[in-house]
């Protein structure tokens, strides 16, 4: 990555890209193509479909980039960007999509893990099992604000604009995501305390 | 804004709070450790919804070092300048090759680790867990650790150890900011370490000495016995002996150092509540108002931060501390909530 725009706000850059600093325009890319790929795959299972949006994404940014607004979140502005243009190939693709344009034609699938430093090789399918499940009742829309919030780091004006709905319904959707996990981690506690004390039980057997 | 009616999900939700859950700052760790101690029934609550904001990590799906060539060079065939096509450092590349399977085997295990240990944790077996002091602002504390070490603990810092010291392994205690030990050399030679936030860990066996680790800069003093300093720079480390009455002070990140003897009175007497200035410049005494004391400082102008100053000063009371270094120095001082401005005479 070229060190030079690295100081640079957002804003800057993003008027260096539009004034056609093709050095600008390519640590964009570099800077934001894994996490907007990372974003991508969450809708389809076929990476060809993400790679073809991100470089279709950045190819007409490039081509209209004078008629481009000025913009202080470039991060923001292509995942915005990169949403509309998923949702779009994708109902395309989607051979009986008549009904429905943005409510059927995708999901957002995502898995959830914890990285923390203790490192154990106890393995518990049962417990990883109560995970997913949890992770399985949430919405699509839940998913998606959650992982705009928790691993983009986006806040929740930005989600709002890139989901296009209200600020409120963001934090709707997270609080009732996070309500249900709550009581889904109490479970596997629960269920962690059983398993646990039935080995202490053979302990005490032995 | 008040946080006294939040349920662990309201936490896990405001930004403030998982700011200070993944990316922990001075600002952040000030306002959530006070909050803690002031609200010592919502334990359990913020414990919760630090799990929650962990458990919230989403898989990566990153593209591979392929895949990412293969969108570039579409992208600079297409915007017709395929003949400037810049490859990627080797080291990054090969970072993103990492297959996909093997960091999500190790997410999952790492997954299982962790409800595991919160589960003990829950259960009120805190055998994995670390054992944790803080002083706020202003407050010295003295613990025994479960040697029979003492460990006295400057104003704003945190020190951390496991609790399953059973003599069979090395002590490890963890420090941010600045402590004075006196460890005590067990039969057995078990080493004693400190880690800290910094690329150092004191290695002892039986000694008294000083460790400040704080935005303002590392360093060791050593009053009796002997240590050695673990220094890590880069990929290799670095190994220097200390002796008594030396100071060991890292310069900024880079794992460099400097060694000179010093007046261990001075460098302890934060132990007695007191400041002692040889030949100190203001700028360190602006350093420990600001990181002792959580003081924001302002300094009319900046020939006097250069300013000498030769005498002490009790710190047992911030305001007796401004007051005396007040009149000592014949300086204006202001102090107006966490504000203070000094000026010259």
């Amino acid at each position: 990555m070229n060190r030079k725009f690295t100081a640079y706000t957002d804003a800057a850059l993003w008027q260096a890209f539009k004034d056609g600093d093709e050095e600008a325009f390519d640590f964009m890319f570099e800077k934001y193509v894994q996490v907007l790929y990372n974003y991508g795959r969450k809708f389809t299972a076929v990476p060809e479909i993400i790679e073809d949006c991100v470089q279709d994404l950045f190819v007409e940014l490039w081509e209209k980039k004078k008629l481009l607004s000025p913009t202080d979140s470039i991060k923001f502005y292509l995942f915005k960007a990169l949403r509309i243009r998923i949702i779009r190939r994708l109902s395309k693709d989607h051979t009986f999509g008549k009904e429905g344009i943005d409510s059927d034609v995708y999901n957002f699938a995502i898995t959830l893990s914890y990285e923390s430093k203790l490192i154990s090789q106890q393995q518990d399918t049962h417990q990883q099992k109560l995970l997913t499940q949890a992770v399985n009742q949430l919405s699509k829309r839940q998913k998606e604000a959650i992982h705009l919030k928790y691993f983009d780091n986006l806040s929740y004006v930005e989600i709002a604009g890139i989901m296009a709905i209200s600020v409120d319904s963001v934090y709707k959707l997270i609080s009732g995501a996070l309500a249900q996990l709550k009581k889904h981690m109490r479970q596997v506690y629960i269920s962690l305390l059983w398993s646990s004390s039935l080995i202490y039980f053979l302990l005490y057997l032995s | 804004m008040s946080y006294t009616h939040y349920q662990a999900e309201d936490f896990a939700a405001d930004e403030f709070f998982i700011r200070w859950v993944k990316t922990p700052d001075s600002e952040t760790e000030a306002f959530w450790q006070e909050w803690i101690q002031t609200h010592p029934a919502q334990a359990d609550t913020i414990r919760e919804a630090r799990e929650l904001v962990g458990l919230l990590e989403t898989n990566k799906d990153f593209p591979t070092a392929g895949q990412i060539n293969r969108m570039r060079q579409h992208i600079h065939s297409r915007t017709g300048r395929a003949g400037k096509v810049i490859s990627m450092p080797q080291k990054q590349a090969d970072q993103i090759a990492r297959p996909w399977y093997q960091s999500w085997q190790k997410l999952a295990a790492v997954f299982l680790a962790f409800l595991s240990c919160s589960a003990l944790i829950w259960l009120g077996i805190n055998r994995f867990t670390k054992v944790a002091y803080h002083t706020a602002y202003g407050q010295i504390q003295t613990i025994q650790l479960p040697d029979g070490s003492m460990v006295t603990l400057n104003a704003n810092s945190v020190l951390r150890y496991s609790r399953t010291w059973d003599g069979t392994r090395d002590r490890e205690v963890w420090l941010e900011g600045e402590a004075f030990f006196d460890v005590k050399h067990l039969k057995t030679h078990n080493r004693f370490l400190v880690h800290t936030q910094d690329n150092l860990t004191v290695e002892v066996l039986g000694t008294t000495f000083n460790v400040f680790e704080r935005k303002s800069g590392t360093r060791v003093v050593l009053q009796t016995g002997k240590v050695k300093l673990n220094i890590q720079q880069g990929q290799k480390q670095e190994q220097v002996l200390m002796q008594p009455g030396e100071q060991v002070e890292l310069v900024e990140k880079t794992g460099r150092y400097a060694k000179k003897k010093v007046n261990t009175q001075q460098a302890l007497a934060w132990k007695a509540h007191k400041l002692v200035f040889d030949n100190t410049s203001m700028a360190e005494i602006v350093a420990v108002l600001e990181e002792n004391y959580g003081l924001h400082v302002t300094i009319a102008s900046p020939e006097l931060l250069q300013k000498k100053l030769v005498g002490s000063a009790p710190t047992h009371d911030v305001d007796v501390f401004l007051s005396a270094l007040a009149k000592s120095f014949n300086l204006k001082i202001n102090r107006n909530g966490k504000e203070v401005s000094i000026a010259g005479p």
